[in-house]
């Protein structure tokens, strides 16, 4: 319905201007483009343009592109690559004899301009017309205007609507008429464009005399509206992107500290090793992919699906080694434990270098995993990173049920809780702690798993993991999972959000030293067993 | 500060004071804080001039602390006279250890107020090194004692008098503070063994190392928890005969699970049960009171 | 006054003070003159390594305080001496500017007002000691305050040293960025280059080592040092006992921190450059080792670590570089599970010290001080492991 009306438009346009209506537009208009004549050719563009042929607009384009020759034999040929095809029909043809360009001159490139636009802006297609208008909006060519009125009036789609008064308000904003400029900073201002800003700030800049370059009191005045509109609405956007990028990372964060806050929990030892189960759940996933690509490349997309388990159980039983031929045997002496999990690090870390290398690997991300969802224009959310929050959310999940739900989860609680006593009552204390281990390190390599899907993995990559995961138990408190969730996405947050305001040394300074005043109020955390419990820690 | 905020706060909407009622009838409007000296909130000038008239040395007043929504202490109410040996009995959870915990600083209070006739400052607002500078000394249940140092410095350790660093520094034992040390030694039984480590004691040793701790430190308050845990008879008798010295000069509260032994050397008896003070009185009238037959000794 | 001069006297046992005397005499006296030149500055090094492992030792070994950021404070002295140096070079650097090649280089047209002074040798001295110790002054307040501690009080160091590390090398910090402090020419008019001047800050290392050492055997041996190892083992006694283990905890902690800024300015001269690697968090891990090598709370052992573990370090990583990590990190593992009480036990057993239960002459009366403490005290298992409130730096597992 709508195109109808946009065709009766286009066509009383076009009745305007010089070119005649004919039996098969199509057709003559591209046999002119052959002519050696400029005003023939740029009868033919119009011929074109009026034909309302679907076929037309490619030519066009082809046209504009320089990529239109004729042949020989007069043949309109349209190059596409290393072939050459029948401008007429499309179909593949080769050139005969010698090829010429179409000839293209000032005249003929301003009728072809406004005509590719308006074909573009007027298609049936609502895709080519959202791309052409946003193109439009983002830069409109001078000589674009009388089809960007025309299709706007002619547009019922809010969106490609507004950005087709964009455009025009571009247009308008270099006008000489302030009634002009005043309704296309009025345009800009309603719709708050951000990448307005630098224009609407020259608007009410002053030059070097201290006059306003814009000498309208009015459009000024407008101009301070659209800019505080467009502060707000780049507020607005940063504030969820940064929401956004600090959920994520809080859930890596989340993922690297779960088992940390577990293991600290029920042996209030910190395993220093611990990133580098990260860092060994990340290699793993490499090694997975590796194997994926030589094996069985076909299947290279569900390549995650072996990785996860697999990460898990290599950091797990790592873990467990560890618990049973370092860890038990400092039992109680937890800085001790520190320095000793330190030097296991150290170990890892040399020995992945010497295996794969000091350089950095590449994780490819799945066909499923690459890409991104806009949010909003400027705002694109990857869905490596949306997988990542709703892994994470899932993995939370697998935890808590583990932990509230069966009878393994109840044991690490009662040891959590008083050990002497789960271990008078006949609860393994020292299996429990193994398998936790196990547990809390098989965790840490999930969070691996997903940190390789968002760079590159080096050997060092868990060093900077161990710091931030405990500063999450710290703020968290012990032994409650909610405090690890809580702290983990809090840190997260609040890292993204100080992070474009001070930089990101700065950045991890504050938080530190919010840790440490809030350590003050709270020497417990956030969530702190109270009573007799809190006297262990 | 907003401990101090919080406990202002609380002394506001706080019920009248429960030290006596009888005579205490017109002190409820008694206007509350104001006066600050240091850190320290001053308690109510009146409720302390009535203590100190009436003989007690330390007042626990209508104190209650709860643990996520757990009430350990409700409403708690003790007063302890100078020089008496009390027992304080009660089952498991009844409070107890929070009331000692609250008396030397290691727990804050939700609400009331806790104080020493011979200083007017409110207890409950000192840290633990003030309140036992002010002569509360505490004993643990399970012995803490030094394990690497000597009996001896376990006892320089304790020795009353000021604790600041520039005196532990460059100050040595002058030959007063080595006759106390001596004393304390000859009294706890330990001279022989006073330059061994406190970590090859036997139990018994480490208990009563303790209480020569609490003397060393001449405290006017002694809290003793549980000091005949797994002693043998004879080591028991001993303790029973040490604390019962000890009482008239100090004021001692001893928590005790074992009957005999509070029989033997109390003559006033407070059982808690629930945060709360459920009777009190000779050992006689206690062990017959009908609640504290049903919740206690019933069992 | 005589009975400051028998606590001074009475630092060592006889034995003691002939090892004290023999060792200092080697350091001093021997050592720069029969070794080759290139490895005095070397020594020298190792001998403000020494100084740090002191400074570890009172605050890790004798009070249970695991710091792992005393990295900063080292290297905090060592850019205050760095800064000195640095404007000492004069107009002799590369852009022939009185200002420091690399504010040349960044466009600045004047000193920041924080380098201002650093051209006195004595002001620079003084923030060598003073910086280190400010900082370490507050933020063990604010810590200690909320009593932080165990592995909170280790873990938050660490990211401190970690911000910190990133803040230098920022080049709009202004200490030279990445590439730090460095170049430098001459100390108070003599010429580093100068073989005489090398061995000349050897000695003075050495001497202040010594004194170093002398200093915090008096502290631990002092009262303040049993109150120390009393709040090691149980704080919360040392608490209700009157005292208060903030001050003490403070005291110990800024004092260990001005130490370890005196070792980073004696090095900077002697190695010739100061940058932010120096603040790396696994540079102040290691110096954890060298402390746990030599034998905490012996002092004498922790010195010693540290020159051990940098000598062997300096061979590792010049014959076999890929293994050198591995070494160093089954240190850190073998160490506290095998030899808690480090090398140092060895040592006492050569002196012939008894390390079961004290005969009772021992002490005397002429004074409490206990004689070599060894270590954490060896308890009965039992009651270590039930009893949570006891610091569990002092369990030793009996293995």
């Amino acid at each position: 319905m709508t195109h109808v009306r946009a065709r009766i438009w286009l066509l009383l346009f076009l009745w305007l201007s010089p070119a005649l209506a004919v039996a098969a537009p199509f057709e003559d208009g591209v046999k002119d483009l052959a002519s050696p004549d400029f005003d023939q050719i740029s009868r033919g563009i119009s011929l074109l343009g009026s034909s309302g042929d679907a076929r037309a607009l490619p030519v066009l384009e082809a046209l504009e592109n320089g990529k239109v020759v004729v042949d020989a034999a007069g043949r309109v040929l349209i190059r596409a690559g290393s072939r050459t095809e029948l401008a007429l029909t499309g179909a593949p043809a080769v050139a005969q004899g010698p090829v010429r360009d179409v000839g293209i001159n000032n005249r003929v490139r301003r009728t072809l301009g406004p005509m590719v636009s308006q074909l573009r802006l007027l298609s049936p297609d609502r895709t080519i017309r959202q791309a052409a208008a946003l193109e439009m909006s983002k830069g409109p060519r001078e000589d674009a205007r009388p089809a960007l009125v025309t299709a706007q009036r002619a547009e019922t789609d809010t969106e490609i609507t507004a950005l087709l008064s964009m455009a025009l308000a571009r247009l308008d904003l270099i006008s000489t008429d302030e009634s002009r400029r005043l309704q296309a900073v009025g345009t800009i201002a309603d719709q708050a464009d951000v990448s307005m800003k630098s224009e609407m700030e020259n608007l009410v800049k002053k030059d070097g005399q201290g006059k306003f370059v814009e000498p309208d009191a009015e459009v000024r005045k407008k101009a301070q509206q659209a800019l505080s509109a467009i502060e707000t609405k780049m507020f607005l956007i940063n504030l969820v992107a940064n929401t956004f990028y600090g959920l994520s990372l809080g859930s890596v964060l989340l993922l690297a500290a779960l088992g940390l806050a577990i293991t600290f929990g029920l042996m209030h030892v910190i395993n220093m090793a611990h990133g580098e189960m990260l860092m060994l759940g990340a290699y793993t996933t490499y090694v997975v992919q590796t194997l994926f690509a030589s094996i069985m490349p076909a299947a290279m997309n569900w390549y995650l699906l072996i990785a996860i388990p697999a990460a898990f159980m290599v950091c797990a039983v790592i873990g467990m080694a560890l618990e049973r031929f370092v860890v038990r045997h400092l039992y109680g002496r937890p800085l001790e434990t520190l320095l000793a999990t330190w030097g296991i690090s150290l170990m890892l870390i040399q020995t992945v270098r010497l295996v794969f290398g000091a350089q950095n690997v590449t994780v490819a991300n799945p066909d499923w995993l690459s890409g991104g969802f806009d949010l909003m224009p400027n705002l694109v959310m990857p869905y490596s990173r949306i997988a990542i929050v709703a892994f994470t959310a899932l993995i939370v999940a697998a935890v808590a049920l583990l932990l509230r739900r069966t009878p393994f989860g109840l044991q690490i609680r009662a040891v959590t809780q008083n050990r002497a006593m789960a271990a008078s009552m006949g609860i393994p204390a020292q299996r429990i702690d193994r398998l936790t281990f196990g547990l809390g390190s098989g965790l840490a390599g999930l969070g691996g798993v997903a940190i390789s899907q968002l760079g590159n993995v080096g050997p060092e990559l868990g060093q900077g993991y161990i710091v931030d995961s405990f500063m999450v138990v710290v703020l968290g408190g012990v032994g409650k999972l909610i405090g690890a969730i809580l702290g983990a996405l809090g840190l997260g947050l609040l890292n993204k959000y100080i992070e474009p305001v001070a930089g990101a040394v700065l950045g991890k300074i504050i938080i530190l030293v919010f840790i440490v005043l809030f350590l003050q109020k709270r020497p417990q955390g956030l969530f702190a067993l109270k009573g007799r419990a809190a006297e262990v820690v | 500060m907003s401990e101090t905020a919080k406990v202002v706060a609380t002394a506001a909407k706080a019920p009248a004071p429960r030290i006596d009622q009888s005579v205490l009838d017109e002190s409820v409007d008694v206007s509350l804080g104001g006066t600050v000296r240091k850190r320290g909130r001053m308690v109510d000038p009146v409720r302390y001039d009535l203590a100190r008239a009436r003989g007690t040395l330390l007042c626990v007043d209508n104190v209650s602390v709860s643990f996520d929504g757990f009430k350990a202490l409700n409403n708690l109410t003790l007063l302890l006279d100078e020089g008496e040996l009390r027992c304080l009995i009660g089952p498991n959870g009844a409070g107890k250890t929070t009331l000692q915990d609250v008396i030397t600083g290691k727990t804050r209070p939700d609400e009331g107020s806790v104080f020493i006739v011979g200083d007017p400052r409110e207890l409950t607002l000192l840290s633990e090194h003030e309140i036992a500078h002010l002569g509360i000394g505490r004993k643990f249940q399970k012995p803490t004692v030094f394990a690497g140092h000597t009996v001896f410095e376990n006892l320089e350790l304790a020795l009353a008098g000021k604790k600041g660093i520039v005196r532990s520094l460059f100050r040595t034992l002058d030959s007063e503070d080595r006759d106390r040390i001596d004393h304390v030694l000859g009294v706890i039984g330990l001279r022989d063994v006073a330059h061994n480590e406190a970590g090859y004691l036997s139990h018994g040793q480490k208990q009563w190392l303790e209480i020569g701790m609490l003397l060393a430190q001449n405290p006017r308050v002694l809290l003793v928890d549980e000091p005949v845990a797994g002693m043998t008879h004879q080591e028991m008798e001993r303790t029973a005969e040490l604390l019962k010295g000890l009482a008239g000069k100090h004021t001692v509260v001893v928590v005790e699970h074992d009957m005999d032994f509070v029989r033997s050397i109390a003559n006033k008896v407070t059982v808690l049960h629930e945060g709360s003070v459920l009777a009190e009185g000779k050992m006689d009238e206690v062990q017959n009171n009908q609640k504290v037959i049903e919740v206690y000794l019933g069992k | 006054m005589s009975s400051f001069a028998s606590q001074i006297t009475g630092l060592h046992d006889r034995k003691g003070w002939a090892v004290f005397g023999v060792v200092s005499a080697l350091l001093v006296l021997v050592l720069p003159f029969v070794l080759p030149d290139y490895m005095v500055p070397l020594l020298g090094k190792f001998l403000c390594f020494a100084m740090v492992a002191l400074a570890i030792d009172l605050i890790w070994g004798f009070t249970g305080i695991l710091s792992l950021g005393h990295g900063i404070f080292f290297a905090l002295g060592g850019y205050a001496m760095g800064m000195y140096l640095m404007l000492e070079i004069g107009t002799a650097g590369v852009y022939r500017s009185n200002l420091p090649d690399f504010m040349v280089f960044l466009d600045w047209k004047e000193l920041p007002w924080f380098w201002k002074g650093f051209d006195n040798f004595f002001f620079a001295l003084f923030m060598a000691l003073f910086i280190p110790g400010i900082c370490a002054f507050v933020f063990g307040f604010f810590a200690f305050r909320s009593r932080i501690r165990g592995v909170y009080f280790s873990i938050i160091t660490q990211a401190m040293t970690f911000a910190l590390m990133l803040l230098f090398f920022r080049n709009e910090t202004g200490f030279g960025g990445n590439n730090g402090l460095t170049d430098f020419k001459r100390l108070y008019g003599y010429s580093l280059a100068d073989p005489d001047v090398k061995v000349g800050l050897y000695v003075i290392t050495a001497i202040t080592l010594l004194l170093v050492y002398a200093l915090s055997r008096y502290v631990v041996k002092s009262k303040l040092g049993r109150v120390l190892r009393a709040v090691r083992d149980d704080e919360t006694k040392v608490r209700f006992m009157g005292y208060d283990p903030l001050k003490y905890k403070l005291f110990v902690w800024t004092l260990s921190a001005v130490l370890c800024g005196l070792a980073g300015a004696l090095y900077v001269p002697q190695v010739g450059i100061i940058n932010p690697s120096e603040m790396q968090p696994a540079n102040s891990i290691e110096m954890a080792i060298w402390v746990a090598v030599g034998g905490r709370s012996t002092l004498f052992g922790a010195a010693a670590g540290a020159i051990a573990v940098n000598g062997a370090k300096s061979i590792f990583t010049a014959a076999f570089p890929d293994l050198w990590l591995y070494f160093l990190g089954a240190t850190f593992v073998v160490i506290p599970v095998l030899l808690p009480k480090g090398f140092a036990v060895y040592a006492s057993r050569l002196l012939g010290k008894p390390s079961g239960p004290r005969a009772s002459s021992t002490g005397g009366p002429s004074g409490p001080a206990p004689s070599e403490p060894q270590g954490p005290p060896p308890q009965d298992p039992a009651s270590a492991k039930i009893d949570p409130s006891v610091s569990p730096e002092t369990v030793e597992a009996s293995s």
